[in-house]
């Protein structure tokens, strides 16, 4: 009653509170006229939506004709995939004698150099990202350095990683997996993942708790000394979670630079589907899929340990004494932590990485 | 602690001063374990070691045979930790630096990574740059059928991908699958679908249904921009699902809804913005990545360049590659301005 009454506003406080259930009186009439804030809530216009969806249904028709493709191939796409799925996993499951063993130890080389590729590609952007990330976030740099350096990095997040692959890198370091073409494409992935940390790090950096850069002033520390004691502390594990991520998505990109000459498992990917090896292809394919799952597990755990702490992967649930970290962390106060820290949990973290890509 | 001991019995007839606390002494047993493990990594890279000349670690003024790296790199790795013993830090964030150091020397020796040949390989590079900086812009306009097959693919892709992606990530997070098993089982098929590289689906589905040389480019295009954007909006939007609030989907339960009434009132309207958001980022990776992968024999403007990269007429790649970054500018600002007005 009383929750109606207040939301019942200004024009419905005059009528007196007995009056309200007007239907069960004898009459068989109400005693008053309803107003318009008895009435249920107009459903609101769909217009807009129905517009947008309509413009979207167009859009989708249109752009099917545009490309232009044959959907008749898509009758013969069951069969091939059947059939050829069955040569690919003849060639996974037959027993390793010497030469299929040497497709698998060839395959196993190449991903690694793959991961190695991707490993110095996000290593090289590491470098350069967090003083870039400095100079692009607003309340760490001038006006003047923040927008230029915006600008670059705008600049180099759009041009895709295969652009510099072929104007600069593949001529400067050479092609084939064993004449530079891995130091090319760890480069090519290292430029062109500057744009990306960057940005990233800079808007972790003006995510910042204003209190730790407040004191640090009050005491009379300079810019470096700033950064040093006040920002880095707080944005390092989100940084090292940005960079993990990068290493993860350079693994996939690396493939692509690979078959423009870039050695490592695009590589070796051109070679086998050129040769319609389906035999090594399963083979190929298998270990993609087990090298990079495997990274990514332990990507995501280090993940997660840097940004919620030891705490946290026992459950959280019992106090455990975190014996392996020397932190000198008294029950209540890594409780606390693990607490705070819980709120900003991984997964809009890591999406907001990717979103930002 | 027998000084602060002595500090606090003295300290209560003179002045009362504490010590700053100071962080605890990491153990010294798992350190020594941790230089075993760099001395094991020391020998398997003293065993793999590459015997050329090549150079890994360019120091700049001193010139470093091969077989030394090796020792180089142990010489790093155990100084590193003696620098973490000093510091104090901890037996984990001991273990990390040294995974660093021992992951940065394999990959650096895996790619053979040297900045000592730039300056005698740069002419290499002159010629090419100077094509690329003097662009053939009469030659931009030539291509725009490619362009146009190449942004229908991924308008194609894109809706078709994030339809398909949104009921995967609907059965994938446990908030809105029907039970756990279907959770499970669809989380590790969207992870063998997302390891699989976009030039890994390119391929397939050329050899599948056939390339460009068949006509059949574009189909194949979109069938594996298709499955790189079933990974990656499935993926994002069932960890968006996972952290929705459960408010709404209590108040659906109470109120009597089935599953499908549920995700449908209570979880789509809370994860349709990042759903829209994510679209639009797989729509500019898609724009991207379709035009890398026309290399591999799939329609649109990346088998144009690729064309004219054969023929070495790097004019014409060069127009085609301020095109592509002109575009995916444009996709960008037109993305934004979408996000902006919608959300």
């Amino acid at each position: 009653m009383s929750t109606r009454k207040i939301n019942a506003g200004p024009g419905s406080t005059s009528r007196p509170e007995h009056q309200r259930p007007a239907q069960n009186s004898e009459a068989g009439q109400p005693r008053f006229a309803p107003d318009a804030l008895d009435r249920r809530p107009v459903r609101p216009s769909r217009l807009g939506y129905n517009a947008g969806m309509l413009v979207v249904g167009i859009l989708f028709i249109a752009a099917i004709y545009g490309t232009g493709m044959d959907v008749r191939a898509l009758l013969d796409l069951p069969a091939s995939i059947i059939q050829y799925g069955q040569l690919m996993a003849s060639g996974v499951f037959q027993i390793p004698e010497e030469t299929v063993a040497g497709y698998w130890s060839q395959s196993f080389d190449a991903m690694f150099e793959s991961v190695a590729i991707a490993w110095v590609g996000t290593m090289v952007g590491a470098l350069f990202s967090l003083p870039l990330g400095f100079m692009a976030a607003r309340n760490m740099s001038p006006l003047p350095v923040y927008v230029m350096v915006r600008f670059i990095l705008s600049v180099i997040r759009a041009v895709p990683e295969i652009i510099f692959a072929i104007a600069i890198m593949l001529p400067l370091f050479g092609f084939g997996s064993g004449g530079g073409g891995a130091l090319a494409g760890a480069m090519a992935l290292g430029i062109s993942s500057i744009g990306t940390l960057s940005k990233l790090i800079s808007e972790a950096i003006e995510a910042v708790d204003g209190g730790p850069l407040e004191s640090s002033r009050a005491s009379g520390s300079n810019h470096l000394q700033l950064i040093r004691w006040a920002v880095l502390p707080q944005v390092m594990p989100e940084v090292i979670a940005i960079w993990l991520y990068r290493f993860e998505v350079n693994i996939r990109a690396s493939a692509i630079l690979g078959v423009l000459g870039a050695g490592g498992i695009g590589s070796l990917l051109s070679t086998v589907f050129g040769a319609r090896d389906w035999d090594r292809i399963g083979i190929v394919l298998v270990v993609i899929i087990l090298v990079t799952m495997v990274v990514d597990q332990i990507s995501a755990f280090i993940r997660h340990r840097v940004i919620h702490g030891p705490t946290v992967r026992n459950g959280g649930g019992e106090p455990q004494e975190d014996d392996d970290d020397g932190a000198p962390s008294p029950g209540p106060v890594s409780g606390s932590h693990s607490d705070t820290s819980v709120e900003q949990d991984p997964a809009p973290k890591s999406a907001r990485a990717a979103a930002g890509l | 602690m027998s000084t602060t001991a002595d500090a606090t019995t003295r300290g209560s007839a003179t002045l009362e001063v504490t010590p700053r606390p100071e962080a605890p002494r990491p153990s010294g047993l798992v350190y020594l374990g941790l230089a075993g493990l760099a001395v094991l990594a020391f020998i398997l890279f003293w065993a793999t070691r590459d015997s050329g000349d090549i150079l890994l670690i360019p120091l700049g003024f001193v010139t470093l045979w091969a077989p030394l790296y090796p020792v180089i790199g142990l010489a790093v790795m155990l100084l590193t930790l003696l620098v973490c013993y000093r510091a104090r830090i901890g037996t984990m964030g001991g273990f990390g630096a040294l995974a660093f150091i021992t992951m940065s020397y394999w990959a650096g020796s895996t790619v053979n990574f040297t900045l000592l040949e730039i300056p005698s390989r740069w002419s290499n590079v002159e010629p090419r740059l100077r094509a690329f900086l003097d662009p053939n812009w009469s030659y931009i306009w030539t291509v725009r059928d490619q362009w146009l097959i190449t942004i229908s693919m991924a308008v194609v892709a894109t809706l078709i991908g994030c339809a398909i992606g949104l009921v995967l990530a609907m059965l994938a997070s446990p908030v809105s699958s029907p039970n756990k098993g279907v959770s499970q089982a669809i989380k590790a098929v969207n992870s063998v679908v997302r390891s699989i590289p976009d030039v890994g689906w390119a391929l397939l589905f050329v050899a599948f249904i056939g390339g460009t040389a068949h006509g059949l480019g574009p189909m194949a295009g979109v069938l594996a921009l298709l499955m790189f954007n079933i990974g990656i909006v499935a993926k994002l939007l069932s960890e968006t699902i996972d952290s929705v609030n459960p408010g709404p989907v209590e108040a659906a339960d109470a109120a009597g809804a089935n599953l499908t009434q549920r995700n449908r009132l209570a979880i789509l309207p809370q994860v349709l913005p990042g759903f829209v958001s994510y679209g639009l980022y797989v729509f500019e990776l898609n724009i991207r990545a379709s035009a890398a992968l026309g290399i591999v024999g799939v329609g649109g403007i990346g088998s144009a360049m690729m064309l004219q990269l054969n023929r070495f007429a790097f004019e014409n790649v060069a127009a085609i590659l301020i095109a592509l970054i002109l575009v995916v500018l444009l996709v960008d600002m037109f993305s934004m301005y979408i996000r902006r007005k919608l959300l």
